[in-house]
């Protein structure tokens, strides 16, 4: 009973006091990242840049497939009275995603900026663990682009039905 | 100095005071908006020469029509125009990679 109410109160501790838990940067790692501070930063200041044209290229594109393609399209649908329930929730999903992309995107790159603010030298385990929880946050970037594929696809599929059943 | 000179003194304080705190606030809004992550006309962020001459290149201006009849030809001319698109966005070869934020592509390696 002890023993459970000892463990119950560790996992509390390592919940609502973060610094108490053990970061997963080794003692080698440290060093390294404190020998290298500017090297690493360089390398996170040109993944930031690439990052950008990314958002840039993806963003314009999503953009026009919205707004050149899904919309006009359920609105020529309307006009002639053949609406279609997929499509119409599929133009919901897309903006929906495509907004959350820009909404991940800022957020992501908020936690990138703070991370490249930290200085590596005088505080490796708290940069590190920036780092960590960046790599989350862009593992979501990449979630977005995969939904944002899915749902494109998914368009011409209804479409490809609707085009067979006319 | 005269009352007029004065006057136009505590006008110009007056200015500029105004002025940085109109700037601050706008900055502010800027950042807090997350705007500056989009802007990539800030310092560090303009596009590349190369990519601008890409951009130059890169010219559609196919748009569906919201108007007119709807036929199985009008939507096949849909999907190879969505198909194309697909494929450029597709073009764009792993974006948001998680490698790039690896402990080995950032040499945080023993």
């Amino acid at each position: 009973m002890k023993k459970k109410r000892l463990i119950f109160y560790y996992i509390i501790l390592m919940f609502f006091c973060p610094v108490f838990s053990a970061s997963a940067l080794s003692n080698g790692q440290k060093n390294v990242i404190i020998d290298n501070c500017d090297i690493v930063k360089d390398s996170l200041k040109n993944v930031q840049k690439a990052d950008s044209r990314a958002r840039i290229f993806l963003g314009s594109h999503y953009e026009t497939v919205l707004s050149k393609y899904i919309m006009p399209l359920n609105v020529r649908l309307l006009e002639n009275n053949k609406s279609n329930a997929g499509l119409i929730e599929n133009q919901k999903e897309f903006s929906e995603v495509k907004a959350g992309f820009t909404a991940d995107y800022i957020n992501y790159q908020q936690g990138l900026e703070e991370l490249v603010a930290i200085d590596c030298r005088a505080e490796p385990e708290r940069f590190y663990d920036k780092l960590v929880s960046v790599r989350t946050k862009r593992g979501k970037m990449v979630a977005d682009v995969a939904n944002m594929r899915k749902l494109i696809n998914k368009n011409i599929n209804l479409v490809k039905e609707l085009a067979e059943s006319l | 100095m005269t009352a007029g000179g004065r006057n136009l003194v505590l006008l110009g304080v007056a200015s500029i005071l105004i002025t940085s705190l109109m700037t601050g606030v706008s900055l502010a809004i800027y950042h807090n908006s997350g705007d500056i992550y989009l802007d990539r006309s800030r310092p560090g962020f303009l596009p590349d020469e190369e990519e601008l001459e890409e951009e130059e290149v890169v010219e559609d201006t196919y748009g569906f029509s919201k108007t007119g009849i709807i036929s199985g030809d009008i939507l096949e001319e849909y999907l190879e125009k969505l198909k194309a698109e697909l494929d450029t966005i597709d073009s764009y070869k792993e974006p948001f990679n998680v490698e790039a934020l690896s402990d080995e592509r950032l040499g945080i390696i023993e």
